[in-house]
């Protein structure tokens, strides 16, 4: 029963997912042709200094790419059941409704996952050829907030989808802003590897990720269901 | 147990305004039960609780013996639901849609659902988002009827079908449930299929007033006169009279369960002439209106 939910799971991702997949493989060729254009037309000190004691980064323009495949996975894989009332196809499944909810949240998650471990593989292997270790360490550093807010509109949106009341749904719409918002704020390369800021980023990723089943086991005897 | 449904007390309402006062209901198991009653009665709060998805704010609700509110994985197996407008995973093909629910029912019978696809006529790889309403019933009638259910909760299971796939879907629902003495609880808007189908009748009113009779004893019970109307003073309604309706041709229809005598004597006591009065055959649709109001 659990690899039926899984693949349901499949089935509304899979097209968001190759879209995805497709936009976060260009933006990663577009940050590293961009970072071997600027390795032929300068010095490598210059960009060395600009790396490690400005905190330039290369592939800023990801920084937005993330959170937004978040939202669009979330929409993919939750719209087509929140429709209609259509939640209630998956509420009177024989299984519990915290087992349907925890498939759903975890497969996406895995997803967004899976689109994260790419952007950190491509952006290690394309600094690797021109940085030493310690500055591809810090670049990955500096990709983990990026990819933490994608996860955090992942789970945002899940609550606003599934938050049966309106002032609740704003409440949700907030909390996820505000969330995304404080994870992106421009900081250090490696501000977030400190043991403070890593333990901020998970409680509001777990706080999002709890709040989507409150928000289920809330609409759940409404009438509501979406 | 012997009910299939049991309802003691049910009270809910939204806001002030109440929609059921203390309900209660039995559905034995076996029967084929339909629920009537006009727009805004509470039938859809009513299926809304017994589907589950909507807690009472007073009272039980038990199915198969559980809180309605409340049922295990085991009991949601035996339990078949239609939700209005026959909802599906439209992101699904016919035979995707197949293979997952398989793997959820132990006693999944796939002959049941793919004799229903191969009169549809569409290919597996169908996308069920691109079926037109009676089609997708089809859909969800094949795969209600695989799961082979004891209890059918039906939600106005005739929305958005034309004539041919109501009747088609009635027929197949008449014999599906006769086969194995299932139960089936049912709200619809086309009165006439109840009586291709229906063994019982739960008839809601306004305000909560309820009547759950067997199909030929409302039938039988329940009758309509017609006197001629002079557009001064109508029949008012009272212990012998139930319901009064003005009609067109110049005359009035009124409805009671008492017998003619009866009837004859209560519209004497309101001083109104018997000259004209005669009995009107009635369809179940005419006992419907007459029962529930026309406004």
């Amino acid at each position: 029963m659990l690899l039926a939910l899984v693949w349901k799971e499949w089935l509304k991702l899979r097209p968001a997912f190759f879209v995805l997949l497709a936009v976060h493989v260009a933006m990663n060729v577009w940050a590293a042709a961009g970072l071997r254009s600027l390795f032929s037309g300068a010095h490598p000190e210059v960009l060395w200094y600009q790396t490690i004691i400005l905190g330039n980064i290369h592939f800023d323009m990801l920084r937005h790419v993330p959170w937004i495949s978040g939202l669009i996975l979330a929409g993919a894989q939750h719209l087509p059941e929140i429709r209609d009332k259509r939640l209630r196809l998956t509420l009177h499944l024989p299984v519990r409704a915290e087992t349907a909810m925890a498939c759903s949240l975890g497969f996406g998650a895995c997803v967004f996952f899976l689109l994260a471990m790419l952007d950190g593989a491509v952006i290690a292997a394309t600094d690797s050829a021109h940085y030493p270790a310690e500055i591809v360490a810090i670049h990955l550093w500096a990709l983990l907030p990026m990819e933490a807010a994608g996860l955090a509109a992942y789970f945002g949106a899940t609550v606003v989808f599934f938050e049966p009341s309106t002032s609740r749904r704003l409440h949700a719409l907030l909390l996820t802003i505000t969330a995304v918002a404080m994870i992106l704020v421009p900081a250090r390369p490696g501000a977030w590897s400190s043991p403070g800021a890593l333990a901020l980023g998970l409680f509001l990723l777990t706080a999002l990720a709890m709040a989507t089943f409150l928000a289920m086991a809330h609409q759940r005897l409404t009438g509501k269901n979406q | 147990m012997t009910n299939a449904i049991e309802i003691r007390g049910l009270c809910h309402s939204f806001g002030t305004r109440p929609i059921h006062r203390s309900l209660d209901l039995d559905v034995g198991r076996g029967r084929i039960v339909g629920l009537l009653g006009k727009n805004g009665v509470g039938k859809t709060t009513l299926m809304n609780i017994l589907m589950g998805f909507l807690r009472p704010q007073a009272g039980q609700c038990t199915i198969m013996g559980e809180p309605s509110h409340h049922l295990s994985p085991h009991t949601k197996r035996r339990i078949g639901l239609l939700f209005e407008g026959h909802l599906a995973y439209d992101f699904m093909t016919i035979t995707q849609i197949e293979r997952f629910y398989a793997r959820f029912y132990l006693d999944w019978n796939p002959a049941r659902f793919f004799d229903l696809m191969e009169r549809l006529g569409l290919p597996g790889s169908h996308r069920i988002r691109h079926m037109s309403e009676g089609q997708r019933s089809q859909v969800v009638l094949g795969l209600l009827f695989a799961q082979e259910p004891d209890l059918l909760l039906l939600d106005d299971y005739a929305m958005g079908l034309d004539a041919g796939y109501r009747r088609l879907f009635v027929d197949y629902l008449a014999d599906f449930v006769r086969d194995k003495n299932r139960t089936v609880f049912m709200t619809s808007h086309v009165i006439e299929d109840m009586e291709r189908i229906a063994d019982d009748l739960v008839l809601l009113r306004a305000g909560g007033d309820v009547r759950h009779t067997t199909l030929k004893g409302f039938r039988d019970s329940f009758h309509c006169y017609s006197l001629p109307y002079d557009g001064q003073s109508l029949p008012v309604a009272d212990s012998v009279i139930f319901n009064v309706e003005r009609t067109a041709g110049g005359r009035c229809e009124i409805f009671t369960f008492a017998s003619e005598q009866e009837l004859v004597a209560a519209l004497r006591r309101q001083g109104f002439s018997l000259d004209g009065l005669r009995r009107e055959s009635m369809s179940l649709e005419d006992a419907f209106i007459g029962y529930t109001g026309r406004y």
